[in-house]
């Protein structure tokens, strides 16, 4: 419990004098004044003399020190439970501080013991805090309590009050310690690492990031052994018996086999050099002994054409003798084959000449036939065109005309004579042709309805007539009867026919004269088919030959035939005689070539044995060159055969392959002898690299960084579990305060109703968890305290801290609620109901009011209770 | 005509211990005094070779002067002549130790055995060197062994890095070996290396594991063997020899309170602890009270003070309560907090066990301190 009594100053803020205000009530207490008459100095004064030490350089102690300077003095009475005490500090200069009992000076406590003894007082330090939330300055009624403005300003001062009532001493104690050991290890939101679980993440995370490096470097030093295993053995199989010197042996071997090659090549060379040489010798020896036996051969020859020549013309001679027998046989037989051929071409000529009056003379008779049977043709044309002209009327049609003109007038009968009784006539066997209906033989079975009178004939027998009535006819059937009648008649007469069949029998005629007519003009027209002119003119031009007419004694074919075996014969004897004749003209020239030949063998003859000379010098020439030829064949031999070894040899050795092979052995040998270079220059590069890591003993390094990375893992481990440990307990006893809150935050909202059913009658407030209000329920409607207007806001604010110190009144811890020019957004309805609740408020705790606006807070200084304040000076006393 | 030997192998020197941070160099070191020590055995055993099977060094390339360092040591012991024989840690391949180790050697006694080529050691000894070009291979190496022939009395003995078929547990390499060999190549003795622990497979069959321990498993490592053939078809005779420095323990404790490490530290203690260097991987599994929690770090406060290194686990260990210790514990709001912390231990994953306890005993120490004038 707690009542403040007096507040005085000296050397605060504003007040350039020493100021009091004394005697303040246990109730409602209003200081009402102008502006600047020092009333929020009051308040910032009340604040500084309990929060802070008489030693405290802060800005708010700094503050209270005036413009014109000095050291801030301030005094207040209050009143506990414990009894009547007097607080008295002052700051900057001359720091001193007095708790001092005004009951019992004993228990006073002096300047380093005022703060904890205010403490006890005051129900510890974190106490004081509530008067942070009952103390309100002037304007921060809204700031202090909207949600959302202030942070966790007056949330957290009423979540500790409120744990401070929720929990024990030991269990706040307990789980601060909790919380200052889990603040060592995280952040109050737990997100960030701190102190040792900081390092401990960071050492783990270090060797770590060590480790794998170690492992990457330890990689590649096994990796560098594999590699440099595998280039030791490769240097090895290199350097090894089947490695370069094999190679080696396999160049030197395959370049020796190439020498050889080389020199063999060499004597091949030579030795066709040598076989040119003797091929040409022997070329040479050869053509002497050709040239010396040509000579031989050519006088040989000329001798021999000399001797032919003489022989041939001998012959010649001869034959030319037989030659000139045969001609003159030949001539003698053409002449007679030629008197031959001419009689019997005139006997030919005779012949013909008379067989061509024979012809004449049956052809002229021939001739006189046609002419009558052309004649005889033309009168049977002449004859059957009369017929027709005759008979030109009639055609198939008039006759089909006719008929059915007939048929007409018979229908046209029947008509008009009446039915005629139908007749059926059935002829007794072997009566047919006995019977005559008509003129006309009885069918066998005849159906007659007779429309014109019908006479039947039974030859011999009787003749019955059948006929229409006449009598039933009528005039117009009449009149059309006749005309029937009238148009057969006419037909038939012009057709000059009686009846029908007549007509039909002189139709038949006329086609018989057609016929006729033109069978007889077809055959005019073969017989003369140049006409009658053209027949005439023949027969006189065969009138002058007909009369020498008398046959050859001999055919002309059989003396043309005679003719062509003479002349054929005629011509065998003159091809025989111009054979002759030919082969004369032949020798003639033969023998002019046999004697040029002679004579140009002969010429040859003289040359050459002048040429040669003498037989003996020509065979000891022969000899020598023989001799020659013989030799040079023999060297000839000789090369070809040491050109065969040689050339065989260079065969077989293969030298274009032998060079492919010396060359691919001395690359192979090169390449080795530069992968071995490599291969040293890899060997040493990875020992280097090796050595290296030796150095840093790498694998050393691994193993020891995989040791302590597995110290550094257990470690963090272990302080992790130590934050869960930590954080469990911090869990569990924010469990269990917020429990107790919860126990607690009902009675807090229990002791705001009654103010807001006086103020905002029907209205319902709505609290955060940490107390702060957060809406209004009116109705329906729930509003959002900063959707409010501020007058609301702040009497809502107000009501919060009269609940809240009706709850510390109740549990003993009652504050005194300072306001501070609070209430100025409200009306003049809701200003009267809030003094109305301060004034119920002031039933169980001390309130203050401090206000500029006087003539507003005169209702409520007026209320009964109510302690009018007012500034006094005030005269400080020495403090002993 | 006998021999006697030291057989040793798995020495990997150049080993790094990067969770023994503060022990690392100190490690490193006794792997070289481990070569003083087995020249020491083989004085003792008036023996005049070593014979090293495999992985002399942790890696191939391990730095020069690492390679150095080993040259001197064996060179400091005049007398004696040593074998090595490449293992799958160092290959005989290009680039590796062994390479460049060879320039070192000359003047010394020490034989490197990079092909699988007998070697008479001794007249009428023969060794059998099967050395590992690559870290791992699927055939048998030693199968050479077995259709070489020497003359009648000649003592052979095998000398091989691998692991042998059948053998209950899988060495380090990938490289099998024939558990009969010594009878398909009339071995007198096959001197084998891979398995750190000293371990006999037959008569003539051994590992001698490695010389000095690299690590918490129990198999018996730190001992290399003296052997005495005195003529081929007889036995051997196999003396095992201490060489370790260091020993490395390995412990899981089912922990319910701060009395059960009390056992711990007085086991510690008889074992030579603090003088004997003793390495201790600890291992802390159960549940134990919240209200135990600072006796348990005042032991293990103690046991830390009695070994050179500690490596505890206490992932296993599950601070918890019952209703009643809450009770105990915990009064007001703090007992409702605890309880519902304790509500999600019993309830939760393993992981919220983990965590859940641990927060109880945090709750429970600072509940302690709140209390505390």
């Amino acid at each position: 419990m707690m009542w403040l009594r007096a507040i005085r100053l000296k050397d605060v803020g504003c007040f350039d004098t020493a100021v009091a205000l004394e005697g303040l009530g246990d109730g409602l207490n209003v200081l009402a004044g102008r502006n600047e008459l020092g009333k929020s100095t009051l308040l910032q004064a009340l604040r500084v003399v309990f929060e802070f030490d008489y030693t405290s350089g802060h800005a708010k102690v700094r503050n209270l020190v005036p413009y014109s300077g000095g050291a801030p003095l301030i005094e207040v009475d209050f009143e506990t439970s414990e009894g009547r005490w007097r607080l008295h500090k002052q700051f900057v200069s001359g720091r001193m501080a007095k708790l001092a009992n005004l009951d019992d000076p004993a228990k006073s406590v002096r300047d380093k013991d005022v703060q904890l003894r205010l403490g006890e007082l005051l129900k510890g330090p974190s106490d004081l805090e509530r008067f942070k939330i009952l103390w309100v300055d002037q304007s921060d009624t809204l700031k202090d309590i909207a949600p959302g403005l202030i942070g966790a300003g007056a949330s957290t001062l009423v979540a500790n009050e409120i744990d401070a009532l929720a929990t024990d001493p030991d269990m706040r104690r307990v789980h601060a310690e909790v919380r200052r050991r889990l603040g060592e290890l995280q952040s109050e939101t737990g997100r960030t690492k701190k102190g040792r679980l900081k390092e401990a993440h960071e050492a783990y995370a270090v060797l770590t990031k060590d480790l794998a490096f170690a492992a990457q470097r330890k990689h590649e030093q096994t990796a560098r052994l594999d590699q440099l295993a595998d280039l030791v053995a490769q240097r090895a199989q290199l350097s090894g018996a089947d490695g370069i010197a094999a190679l080696a042996k396999l160049r030197d071997d395959t370049a020796r086999r190439l020498t050889d090659a080389d020199s063999t090549q060499r004597q091949e060379r030579e030795a066709r050099q040598k076989l040119d040489s003797v091929q040409v010798q022997l070329k040479l020896a050869q053509q002497t002994a050709a040239a010396i036996k040509r000579t031989d051969t050519e006088l040989a020859v000329a001798d021999k054409g000399v001797a032919e020549a003489v022989t041939a013309l001998a012959a010649l001679d001869d034959v030319e003798k037989a030659a000139r027998v045969d001609l003159a046989v030949a001539e003698h037989a053409v002449t007679q084959h030629q008197a031959r051929v001419r009689d019997l071409h005139i006997a030919c000529v005779t012949a013909r000449q008379a067989e061509a009056a024979c012809r004449a003379l049956v052809e002229r008779i021939r001739l006189t036939t046609t002419l009558a049977e052309a004649h005889s043709a033309l009168a049977d044309r002449a004859q059957a065109t009369a017929a027709l002209a005759a008979l030109s009327g009639i055609t198939l049609a008039s006759v089909d005309e006719l008929e059915a003109a007939i048929k007409d007038r018979d229908k046209r009968d029947a008509q008009i004579e009446g039915l005629a009784p139908e007749v059926t006539i059935q002829l007794a066997p072997g009566a047919a042709g006995r019977v005559h209906v008509d003129d006309r033989p009885l069918p066998a079975d005849a159906v007659f309805n007779p429309t014109a009178p019908l006479d039947i004939v039974i030859d011999g027998i009787i003749r019955i007539r059948i006929a229409p009535n006449p009598a039933v006819a009528n005039d117009v059937a009449r009149a059309e009867r006749i005309a029937a009648h009238e148009s057969v008649e006419r037909l038939l007469a012009q057709f000059g026919a009686e009846s029908l069949d007549d007509a039909r029998q002189r139709f038949a005629r006329r086609q018989e004269a057609e016929r006729r007519r033109q069978d007889a003009g077809a055959r005019f027209t073969l017989l003369a088919p140049n006409g009658f002119d053209a027949l005439s003119a023949a027969l006189a031009a065969l009138d002058p030959i007909a009369a020498e007419t008398s046959p050859p004694s001999r055919p002309s074919a059989e003396l043309e035939m005679e003719l062509d075996a003479a002349r054929r014969q005629l011509d065998d004897t003159e091809r025989k005689r111009d054979f002759v004749r030919t082969a004369l003209a032949r020798h003639e020239q033969t023998r002019a070539a046999i004697v040029s030949g002679r004579a140009v063998h002969d010429t040859r003859a003289q040359d050459i044995r002048t040429a040669r000379g003498g037989d003996g010098e020509a065979d000891a020439r022969q000899i020598t060159a023989a001799a020659a030829l013989a030799s040079a064949s023999d060297a000839f031999a000789d090369a070809t055969l040491a050109h065969t070894v040689f050339r065989d040899k260079l065969a077989a050795l293969a030298l274009p392959e032998l060079q492919g092979a010396v060359m691919a052995a001395e690359n192979r040998f090169a390449d080795a002898q530069t992968r071995l270079r490599q291969l040293e220059l890899d060997i040493k590069g990875i020992e280097s690299a090796l050595a290296v890591a030796r150095d840093d003993d790498i694998e050393a390094v691994h193993t020891r960084l995989t040791d302590v990375t597995a110290i550094a893992r257990r470690r963090l481990a272990d302080i992790e579990d130590e934050r869960a440990a930590l954080l469990l307990l911090h869990l569990e006893f924010e469990s269990t305060a917020a429990a107790g809150r919860d126990q607690i935050a009902a009675p807090v909202r229990a002791r705001i109703l009654p103010f807001l059913a006086r103020v905002l009658p029907g209205a319902a407030l709505t609290l955060d968890q940490d107390f702060t209000p957060a809406a209004l329920q009116r109705g329906a409607n729930t509003e959002i305290l900063e959707r409010l207007s501020q007058g609301t806001r702040e009497q809502i604010a107000i009501i919060t801290r009269l609940g809240l110190g009706k709850l510390l009144a109740e549990r003993g811890a009652a504050v005194p609620l300072i306001l501070d020019d609070a209430l100025v957004f409200s009306d003049d309805e809701r200003i009267e109901a809030m003094f109305d609740a301060l004034a119920t408020a002031a039933r169980d705790h001390q309130v203050i009011i401090f206000t500029c606006r006087t003539r507003a807070f005169s209702a409520l200084s007026s209320k009964p209770g109510t302690t009018t304040l007012s500034l006094a000076p005030w005269r400080p006393q020495q403090v002993v | 005509m006998g021999i006697t030997f030291i057989h040793t192998a798995d020495w990997q020197i150049g080993k790094p211990f990067g969770t023994l941070a503060a022990m690392a160099s100190l490690l490193a070191d006794a792997r070289f005094g481990a070569i003083d020590r087995i020249a020491g055995v083989a004085a003792a055993a008036n023996a005049r070779h070593v014979l090293v099977a495999g992985d002399v060094f942790d890696g191939i390339s391990v730095p020069d002067a690492v390679l150095s360092q080993t040259v001197a040591r064996m060179a400091a012991y005049p007398h004696l002549v040593w074998h090595l024989l490449p293992g799958n840690h160092d290959p005989a391949q290009p680039g590796g130790v062994w390479q460049r180790i060879e320039p070192l050697l000359s003047g010394t006694k020490i034989r490197l055995h990079l092909t699988a080529e007998p070697v008479e050691i001794e007249p009428g000894v023969l060794l059998l060197p099967a050395p590992l070009k690559t870290r791992a291979m699927s055939t048998d190496p030693t199968d050479y062994m077995a259709s070489h022939v020497s003359a009648p009395g000649v003592i052979r003995i095998g000398f091989a890095h691998g692991s042998v078929r059948g053998f209950g547990s899988q060495g380090d390499a990938a490289v099998p070996i024939e558990p009969t060999r010594d009878r398909s190549a009339r071995l007198d003795y096959l001197a084998l290396g891979d398995w750190h622990g000293l371990t006999r497979i037959g008569d003539r069959v051994w590992y001698s594991g490695t010389p000095e321990p690299d690590g918490y498993k129990d198999n018996e490592p730190g001992h290399c063997l003296a052997v005495t053939i005195a003529a081929t078809g007889t036995p051997p005779v196999v003396e095992r020899h201490r060489t370790a420095m260091y020993e490395w323990l390995e412990r899981t404790v089912a922990i319910r309170g701060a009395a059960d490490l009390a056992a711990l530290a007085a086991d510690l203690k008889s074992r030579g602890a603090p003088v004997r260097p003793i390495l201790l991987a600890l291992k802390l599994d159960g549940r134990v009270s919240i209200s135990d929690g600072t006796a348990i770090e005042a032991e293990i406060a103690g046991i830390r003070g009695l070994v050179r290194h500690l490596d505890l686990d206490t992932a296993n260990m599950r601070p918890s309560a019952d209703a009643s210790e809450l009770e105990a514990v915990f009064t007001g709001g703090l007992a409702a907090v605890a309880k519902r912390i304790a509500g999600q231990q019993s309830q939760g994953d393993a992981d919220m066990q983990r965590i859940a306890g641990r927060a109880l005993q945090m709750l429970a120490n600072m509940a302690q301190g709140a209390k505390q004038p």
